[in-house]
């Protein structure tokens, strides 16, 4: 019967338009704000933030930085060495622009910090590390400390160094390390990580995302 | 007598000249055009800086930098910098190659000059001599040190 035929197709016509309206409505559910992976432009947001194990190690001012060090404020952590000629003052440089920008933008300044972890530590003493973050700028925190202690925040946070050999011309060597920024929340826990190469207008415009959702 | 000076004297002449072109193009020749050299002012602590510029070959023919060197430092390297498993690592370049016509940047976060143990102190206003070594051939220049805000 051709009219039953018909009614047969308009039915598996009328199946799949509801499907696909209810494929997508679903889509468009799991896009809500409330389940929406948050828009940032580089920022790489851990899917549930990273308590760490307590460290001790030591600030610029021969004061403990520990796990309490990290808590009421955000952090934006490095690790670097002194003696790297080209990433880490080019990201101390982005610090200190992105440091500028909260200023501009009246964002609380007690409220963040940025911290330079030397990986390092047989080179960077702590009179050589306050020199160097000063420079940049003397809110800065320069962090160093027994190289167990090092390793075991580092291996936490997935952050990698190794050295180079020894020139033996000039004694100097080399630390290849991770250049990734670690953005901690006010919970001492890492949140997010900031990948290479940085720029601090992008660090700053995630950076207030991630603030903003995390206090709503 | 004076028919036997002339020559002598044209011939002292064309000695005098031809190591005056010789020695100008052993020293002063500028194979590449060198832009927008510098290197970023680093806290006074630190012993190690960067060097950076566009290197311009503009003839025809491949130019091959074999050694970088600076009487303030100790050492100088040319460095590449790659990411390898997860870190920065930054090798040593023996010679590096300026194609013919083309260009090469050495820039933040990629190739660099790397100046080793500084035997003097630099800030911002101050210039970095430099001489590339290119084969036989060199060519200098100075970077100013620029503080980077
Ligand atoms: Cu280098």
């Amino acid at each position: 019967m051709p009219t039953q035929a018909l009614t047969n197709r308009t039915f598996v016509v009328i199946l799949l338009l509801v499907s696909s309206l209810a494929f997508f409505a679903g889509y468009e559910l799991q896009r809500s704000p409330k389940n929406k992976q948050l828009d940032t432009q580089v920022a790489e947001i851990l899917p549930k933030p990273r308590t760490l194990s307590n460290f001790k190690l030591l600030n610029h001012q021969q004061q403990a930085f520990n796990q309490q060090s990290l808590r009421d404020k955000w952090s934006l952590a490095f690790f670097g060495y002194t003696n790297c000629p080209d990433i880490c003052p080019n990201t101390m440089i982005v610090m200190k622009q992105f440091w500028k920008k909260l200023s501009e933008l009246n964002i609380d300044l007690d409220l963040v910090q940025i911290v330079f972890v030397s990986v390092d530590p047989k080179r960077d003493t702590i009179g050589l590390l306050k020199d160097y973050v000063s420079y940049f700028n003397t809110d800065f925190i320069g962090v160093t400390g027994d190289m167990s202690e090092i390793e075991k925040l580092t291996q936490e946070l997935e952050i990698l160094y190794g050295y180079e050999e020894a020139d033996k011309a000039t004694g100097n060597y080399i630390v290849n390390h991770s250049a990734q920024i670690l953005l901690l929340n006010p919970a001492a826990q890492l949140h997010a990580i900031l990948p290479p190469p940085h720029d601090a207008g992008i660090i700053t415009a995630d950076f207030i995302t991630i603030k903003s959702h995390y206090e709503n | 007598m004076k028919t036997r000076i002339l020559p002598t004297l044209l011939l002292k002449l064309s000695v005098i000249l031809s190591l005056f072109i010789t020695s100008n193009a052993l020293h002063a020749t500028e194979l590449l055009h060198i832009k927008k050299a510098y290197s970023p002012e680093a806290p006074p602590v630190v012993k190690i800086l960067a060097g950076y510029m566009e290197l311009h070959n503009p003839t025809s023919k491949d130019i091959v930098i074999t050694g970088v060197s600076s009487p303030d430092f100790e050492h100088v390297e040319i460095h590449s910098m790659v990411m390898r498993d997860g870190m920065m690592h930054m090798d040593r370049q023996d010679t590096l190659v300026v194609p013919a016509k083309g260009q090469v940047n050495l820039e933040p976060g990629d190739l660099h000059v790397m100046f080793i143990n500084k035997l003097k102190s630099f800030k911002d206003g101050d210039h970095i001599p430099l001489t590339i070594q290119m084969g036989k051939q060199s060519q200098s220049l100075s970077l100013p040190v620029r503080k980077s805000e």
